[in-house]
């Protein structure tokens, strides 16, 4: 039996009861709701968010406009080789030559064909523009492009690349924090920092529940305005939600385990009993450690992984791979038809060969080639994409960074599979065109006295570029895991508060 | 008296552990940051002059064949970064190095370091300017707010003034106590390490010791303004909290939110047109391979000129002809469509560079990679650099073959190592300081406002100090 219980028998008097958690924070609920402060924050943050999803979507528009208007403009070109091959049908004293001409299949596959591959944007690509800005979202398609992919882009204004964007990402990662600590850091030690603090410990309320209260309040107040707000944001910025509902709940779960991951850390600051000052400092280092500290760090780390070969040296290479083959050129061909028997008995031939036709025999030599280094760069890619995911888990900005980008579909590995997409429309091109173009080495198609070679008219049938999406759940999946390590840390962060707070401050005992 | 009196905040200022201890933090932050961009300049750096060594004698041992196959042969040039990129890269990570001259189109300079980078990569993306920038305002503030807020919460500021003379002198010694802190263990071994750097690595100029001092008189300046603001701010703060959510607000305000914002305000203000926008252009105006009908039109106008029937009887090729005709048509499109394009960036840099008046950090933001070097107007001297000089070597090889007209079926001319000597190196512009100096103005302006700005601030909130 307490001593207040005895005394309270021996006075007569009802025990006083013990606040419970509930009474506190149903209090500190009211309370925290009355602060100007708390709503400076939200509408500036509301405000933040709505800019960020406005900016984000403009740019990915901009994006799928640009996507379009190259279809139309595919569409236009196709109709007007079509309308040329018509014209040089006709009868001629003259011949066109190859290169100016679609009728011809060698001279359509190098100088005519015109394909592009596209990435275009999710529904809810304004939450996080992650890596679009910098990835693009189309690539020409060439027979000859050595792997596929070239190294082309959109291009960004340098300086706005450099600087970041302010997007929603942007917002929800790095912001959101800075508003908490702003609260956390004076809410909480509003008694500390005022001497109020005696009177406090003075009341029927144990610290862990008292702070813990306030804390949670604080938590309440602000989750669900930010929640509510990034729907409205996507709204705003004309986000299609509703084709995209997993990855909205996927990325509002995330945002919600961020905030309560920053929560708990403050609890645990707090649970110190710093005052203003301190609290902010410390939460304010956490902050450019996890943020900047950590990405600095790694990113260091990760630009020795793997060993790739520089953009240089992969310079140097093709350059010099391709001297070799052209010093060699003859010699290769005549081992590729000597391997086909429809093209042994062409070898005399090998001297006539248009550059386009023996195109189709040598950039696949080309790529042999180069295929070792090629290799040692996506293995050194794919390492530091491995190791920036993991880093996630060790600085939770980076983490929830890549979840929301990941969501958004604006990330590496959306690209990668884009890239794989293009990799493989270009090797059913080559499929479709190069049994074309050496079909004419052996048995030529019989020469007409037209103007055009008209050894080829099936515009029709070249095949067409078609993106496949991954499944939405694919990408919740991949988000999942970091939102459960989010919980989990605020668990750990806010378990280590609560048993570091048994008691009031030393020196209020003094 | 103000000197002895910042010696004694300063004494001060070092007394106090925590405040020093962020100090020295972002200083070895920085530091570090200065020695991994230089060691990963240095090394690009070797690995371009190597390439671009190769890509010479690559040039001359190409070997006897036709000209116009030479130009398409051609030579990729790399572009060196500028060592002061180490202190801020600016744009480098973010566009091309190495651009291939061939003939018939200007192409886009490629391999962007920062192309294919992780997400962790571009998050960790930290340069000694960008930690200064963002993160020393931060300090400069906690700094400000340690020696004048807490001073003033504690009572003991109102002691100093009651006992002063002249209690303006007391603000003028924190004032400077906190800037001579910045400077000593932020800016002086940043700036003495890149221009050690400079000298080992051969590459230290007249212009690049005018750019570092300008850099480093700018960096000074910025620190000056935040110092400013941090003891005027919690001078007028009504308390010692509210100091501190006004210093914490304003550092985000003014140094992560509001550069973003204009940037992204800027981009939707005056807006590039897409690539795929600038590429339809070129398709349509200059395509690399043009049409038989084209090319009969072409012809027609090349008889015209010279006025023949055959363009043999001017001692001219028929293909070269064309080939030239159609080389300089181009010129003239690029001109117009590409140049334009880079003149919007640009205009959106200078349109960025005005916005210094909204925060002193964005005015540093566009000062301090046009001093280093690394801003988009040096990289554009660069892209002009190597058109002129495809241009010329284009121009050059289409002439031989011009005018070398192919007499009735005889074999096609060709040349070798002796033309190909008679086109110099490419050599990468060094462009200096004086020739971008103009580019500065908004953002020099927009960062001098604000000093002015801070100094007022100051100025009022010591008047108003009673004790």
């Amino acid at each position: 039996m307490s001593a207040m219980a005895g005394l309270a028998r021996q006075s007569n008097l009802p025990a006083a009861r013990k606040a419970g958690f509930g009474q506190l924070l149903g209090w500190e609920l009211h309370h925290v709701g009355r602060s100007p402060l708390l709503w400076i924050v939200l509408l500036v943050l509301l405000a933040a968010m709505a800019w960020g999803a406005r900016s984000g979507s403009a740019l990915h528009r901009a994006q799928d406009a640009a996507i379009e208007r190259s279809r139309s403009s595919d569409e236009r070109w196709s109709q007007e080789i079509a309308e040329r091959a018509r014209r040089y049908a006709a009868v001629a004293s003259e011949r066109v030559p190859y290169w100016q001409d679609p009728t011809d299949i060698a001279g359509f596959s190098r100088y005519f064909l015109r394909a592009h591959s596209y990435k275009p944007n999710l529904p809810q690509s304004p939450l996080a523009v992650g890596g679009s800005d910098l990835l693009p979202t189309q690539l020409p398609v060439t027979l000859e492009t050595p792997f596929g992919v070239a190294p082309n882009y959109d291009f960004e204004n340098p300086r706005a690349l450099a600087m970041g964007r302010f997007d929603l990402g942007f917002v929800l990662v790095y912001l959101l924090p800075m508003a908490l600590i702003i609260l956390l850091g004076l809410m909480g030690t509003f008694e500390r920092d005022h001497g109020m603090l005696r009177l406090i410990a003075a009341q029927r309320a144990g610290p862990r529940a008292w702070l813990g209260a306030r804390v949670v309040a604080i938590f309440a107040w602000l989750a669900p305005p930010v929640l509510i707000g990034i729907i409205a944001a996507l709204q705003l910025a004309g986000a299609d939600l509703g084709g995209a509902m997993p990855e909205l709940l996927a990325a509002l779960a995330a945002v919600a385990a961020y905030l309560a991951f920053w929560t708990a850390l403050g609890f645990l600051v707090l649970s110190a009993w710093p005052r203003a000052a301190g609290a902010v400092s410390v939460m304010g280092a956490a902050w450019i450690l996890l943020a900047v500290g950590l990405p600095l760090l790694g990113s260091a780390a990760a630009a020795r992984l793997g060993q790739a070969p520089s953009a240089i040296a992969y310079i140097d290479a093709q350059r010099q791979a391709n001297d070799a083959i052209a010093a060699e050129r003859d010699a290769l061909l005549a081992r590729a038809f000597r391997s086909r028997p429809d093209l042994a008995g062409a070898l005399g031939r090998i001297g006539e060969l248009d550059y386009a036709t023996r195109l189709t025999f040598l950039a696949p030599e080309l790529e042999r080639r180069l295929q070792p280094l090629r290799d040692r760069q996506a293995k050194a890619r794919h390492a530091r994409e491995r190791f920036s995911h993991w880093a996630g888990y060790a600085a939770p900005p980076l983490g929830l960074a890549q979840a929301l980008s990941r969501l958004a579909g604006t990330d590496p590995a959306r690209h990668q599979h884009f890239e794989q997409q293009t990799v493989a429309f270009q090797r059913e091109l080559r499929g479709w065109f190069y049994p074309r173009v050496q079909r004419q080495i052996a048995t030529p198609t019989p020469r007409s006295d037209s103007y055009g070679r008209l050894n080829f008219n099936e515009f029709g049938a070249i095949p067409a570029y078609a993106w496949r999406e991954l499944p939405a759940r694919a990408r919740v999946a991949a988000a999942l895991p970091f939102t459960g390590w989010l919980l989990v840390l605020a668990t750990l962060l806010a378990g280590v508060a609560a048993a570091r707070l048994r008691q009031w401050p030393a020196e209020l005992s003094a | 008296m103000i000197a002895t009196l910042s010696g004694y905040e300063w004494a001060l200022l070092r007394r106090d552990r925590r405040a020093w201890t962020v100090l020295l933090a972002l200083a070895a932050l920085v530091l570090l940051a200065l020695a991994l961009d230089l060691a990963a300049l240095a090394a690009a750096n070797r690995d371009k002059a190597d390439a671009a060594r190769t890509e010479r004698e690559r040039w001359l041992a190409q070997g006897e064949k036709d000209p116009h196959s030479a130009a398409h042969y051609s030579i990729f040039a790399f572009k060196p970064t500028p060592t002061l990129a180490a202190l801020d890269p600016g744009i480098e990570p973010f566009v091309g190095q190495t651009v291939w001259l061939e003939a018939h189109v200007q192409n886009d300079m490629l391999y962007r370091p920062q192309g294919d980078a992780s997400a962790l990569e571009r998050a960790g993306l930290a340069s000694p300017a960008s930690l200064l920038i963002g993160f020393m305002p931060l300090v400069a503030f906690l700094l400000a707010f340690t020696t004048v807020a807490l001073d003033r919460g504690r009572g003991t500021m109102r002691l100093a003034l009651g006992a002063a003379l002249r209690p303006r002198a007391i603000v003028a010694a924190k004032t400077l106590a906190i800037w001579r802190a910045l400077l000593w263990v932020l800016l002086l071994p940043v700036s003495t390490g890149a221009a050690l750097a400079s000298i080992v690595m051969a590459t230290f100029t007249g212009d690049v010791a005018l750019r570092l001092a300008l850099w480093a008189a700018a960096m000074a300046l910025y620190m000056g303004v935040l110092s400013a603001v941090g003891v005027a701010v919690s001078l007028l703060a009504p308390s010692v909290r509210a100091a501190l959510a006004l210093l914490f607000g304003l550092w985000i305000v003014l140094a992560l939110a509001l550069p973003r914002w204009a940037a992204s305000a800027v981009e939707a203000a005056v807006p590039l047109p897409s690539s795929q926008q600038v590429k339809q252009q070129l398709q349509e105006q200059a395509p690399p391979f043009w049409s038989a009908e084209d090319a009969r039109r072409q012809r027609a106008q090349l008889l015209a000129r010279h006025g023949v029937r055959d363009l043999r009887q001017a001692g001219l090729s028929a293909r070269g002809a064309e080939l030239d005709l159609n080389e300089r048509h181009s010129h003239a499109v690029f001109d117009r469509v590409i140049g334009g394009f880079y003149d919007r960036v640009l205009a959106q840099d200078r349109a960025f560079a005005a916005w210094g008046w909204l925060t002193p950090t964005a005015a540093l933001q566009s000062l301090s990679p046009l001093l280093a070097g690394s801003d988009f107007g040096h990289h554009r001297r660069f892209i002009d650099a190597a058109e002129h000089y495809r241009r010329d070597l284009v121009n050059r090889m289409n002439g031989e073959v011009r005018d070398h007209p192919v007499q009735d079926q005889g074999t096609p001319h060709t040349d070798g190592r002796q033309l190909w000597a008679q086109v110099p190196p490419f050599e990468p512009p060094v462009p200096r300081l004086a020739e971008h100096w103009h580019a500065a103005g908004p953002a020099l302006g927009g960062l001098l406002g604000w000093a002015a700005l801070a100094w007022a601030l100051l100025a009022w909130a010591a008047r108003r100090l009673r004790p």
